[in-house]
């Protein structure tokens, strides 16, 4: 594979252009032109697209639009648009890709609402588009409590609806962060599945997992995490990690605010 | 939870809701170590206004020239009048001061003596009296004085912020890492590196992106609960309806290739001996309006199909989709391609002379 980049980064603006080539013993080279930019419409909104041409079919193997606006204090609206055509994405060497021409389209969005510093409510919608099908759809809610930076306590709580009309599920999750001492952290996650149609037989996953971490000085961390599920593929699954990281540089990452 | 299911569903579900009020309870639960009543002393009567013993942000937080924030006055300020309860105010002044910001390097006094500012710290601290905990401001109100536009071009923080503490500052305000910014974080990474690099090393790129670990980052990373990670969870489950109900997103990452490498590894490929039929009945046959007839899951979701079938002329798509084949003949009617006879993809069944 080989390909370039050339990027223009204006004030309020920046596009990229790439093109890729990729060649396979004994198949035909498969070439991709990509194009991706963003322009910054007002103080509180931009636009930002991102195009794949599939060059040898002359046809656009990958779309996206999306926006990104601010229209009230705290309130930020992402709607997103995505055209596919998943066989173009195939090495053109395959003769599937003959069989395929049905594009894929997702039209959808999502938007946070910061009630506060310490309150912020996400909820976010999709529709899937294929051809022959009723539309697929994708649903999430989501609210992040931080109610207090001394201890860092941050809780997550998640719901979600997956419809891929063969088969689809209901989510939820809870997550737990919390600085127990100057020096230790630990969180605790849990996610439960609830499946439309059995999967081997099982209609209920679960997985629910810690950590505790200690951070003896600011380059160190000892980490401890456990992880227990129950799910179609184990009837009970358990798992440890101990993680010794020692940062050579300094590093962002453990602060969840 | 083997499909008996309601009972074990509600269990489940009750267990995880039940997790999630704890949490809450667990997350609005203030901390045991006081905070200072700003208010209570601020109201303190005294003879007028200005008076030695009226109490006003000066009288404890004296700020000078080149003193950090969060000045703290000493003990002994304080056991002038708590001279009872000596041992409640050393517990208040050694509660930790929040730095969400880190160290700012700020001149208290040049700010102070601003016509616009008067000498008052509520401009810049507003709301402290109120809640009792520290108001700092946000970066964009600096930003409606400060342009800081050479600093900002040399991709400076500097002098405001050190740089130790941008390792753990995370933007508030512009630069906030919020909503899309994961998902298309990547142009802006290729086209602005060193905006990137004032606050992150490249071993923050390799914390998630490097391929070379055999574990996946959210085995790695379990504690960062807030990172967008998409294979959460028990994905390993869902990855079959994720992988239907979003198919492009997966093509961001993995080859087709990668599916069957992994479904013959764990035995579950027709590619591996001995291996059961992944495809339910009705997959083939006369009946094309099965629900789960090939030709229909193949138009919606052909990259699951390439995961096993990618075999270019020997795939077995080729042996019955061809003129006077089972499947009939693959052109449909008008066909008319712009491509030569020569081309590869027309010689995997037109050979030309």
């Amino acid at each position: 594979m080989a390909g370039a980049r050339f990027g223009l980064a204006l004030e309020r603006a920046r596009a990229s252009l790439s093109f890729h080539e990729r060649r396979e013993t004994g198949g035909v080279a498969e070439r991709n032109l990509g194009l991706d930019g963003n322009v910054t419409l007002f103080e509180r909104a931009s636009v930002a697209a991102a195009v794949l041409l599939a060059a040898d079919a002359r046809s656009l193997a990958d779309f996206r639009v999306w926006g990104e606006a601010e229209p009230l204090q705290g309130l930020f609206l992402v709607p997103e648009y995505t055209r596919a055509e998943p066989a173009l994405l195939l090495s053109r060497q395959s003769v599937l890709s003959v069989f395929a021409t049905d594009a894929y389209q997702e039209l959808g969005g999502r938007a946070r609402l910061r009630a506060s510093d310490q309150v912020s409510l996400g909820a976010g919608g999709w529709l899937e588009f294929y051809g022959g099908s009723r539309p697929g759809t994708r649903f999430e809610t989501n609210l992040r409590l931080a109610v207090d930076r001394a201890s860092r306590t941050l809780v997550l709580l998640r719901y979600g609806r997956t419809d891929a009309i063969e088969n689809g599920y209901h989510s939820l999750r809870v997550a737990l962060a919390r600085r127990i001492a100057a020096a230790v952290s630990g969180t605790l996650d849990a996610y439960a599945y609830f499946y439309d149609e059995p999967i081997q037989g099982y209609t209920t996953s679960s997985v629910y997992s810690g950590t505790l971490s200690y951070l003896p000085w600011e380059s160190l961390e000892v980490l401890w995490g456990v992880s227990l599920a129950r799910s179609p593929y184990a009837r009970f699954d358990a798992q440890t990690l101990v993680r010794l990281s020692y940062a050579l540089e300094a590093s962002p990452g453990k602060n969840p605010w | 939870m083997v499909a008996r299911p309601s009972a074990e569903r509600a269990l489940t579900a009750l267990l995880v809701l039940s997790l999630a009020l704890a949490s809450i309870v667990a997350a609005c639960q203030r901390p045991s170590s006081a905070r200072f009543p700003h208010k209570a002393h601020l109201a303190l009567e005294c003879d007028a206004p200005g008076k030695p013993e009226c109490l006003s942000c000066a009288s404890c937080h004296a700020a000078r020239q080149l003193d950090r924030a969060h000045q703290l006055p000493q003990a002994s300020l304080c056991e002038s009048c708590h001279r009872e309860n000596a041992r409640d105010v050393v517990r208040v002044l050694a509660v930790e001061v929040e730095r969400p910001y880190g160290e700012i390097d700020f001149a208290h006094d040049s700010h102070l003596s601003m016509p616009a500012i008067g000498g008052q710290c509520v401009p810049c601290h507003a709301g402290v009296v109120e809640s009792g905990r520290p108001a700092l401001p946000p970066m964009s109100q600096c930003f409606g004085c400060h342009e800081h536009q050479a600093e900002w071009e040399r991709r400076e923080c500097a002098p405001c912020h050190e740089r130790h503490d941008l390792a753990r500052t995370l933007p508030q305000t512009f630069l906030r890492h919020d909503e899309s910014f994961l998902k298309h974080h990547g142009s802006t990474a290729t086209l602005e590196a060193d905006l990137c690099a004032t606050c992150h090393t490249q071993s923050d790129c390799q914390a998630c992106h490097d391929v070379t670990q055999g574990l996946g980052v959210e085995a790695r990373r379990p504690e960062l609960i807030e990172a967008g990670f998409v294979h959460r969870g028990d994905f390993i489950v869902r990855h079959a309806i994720e992988a239907r109900s979003e198919p492009v997103g997966c093509m961001s990452c993995h080859s087709v290739a990668s599916c069957d490498n992994c479904h013959v590894e764990r035995g579950v490929s027709g590619n591996r001996l001995g291996a059961a039929n992944p495809h339910p009945p009705g997959w083939v046959g006369n009946d094309v309006d099965s629900r789960d007839f090939h030709g229909r899951a193949a138009r919606r979701d052909l990259l699951s199909c390439a995961g096993c079938h990618e075999q270019g002329p020997a795939t077995n798509c080729i042996r019955c989709h061809k003129v006077g084949g089972f499947g009939g003949n693959p052109h449909p009617g008008g066909f008319k391609s712009a491509q030569s006879r020569s081309a590869m993809m027309c010689r995997y069944c037109h050979e030309t002379t």
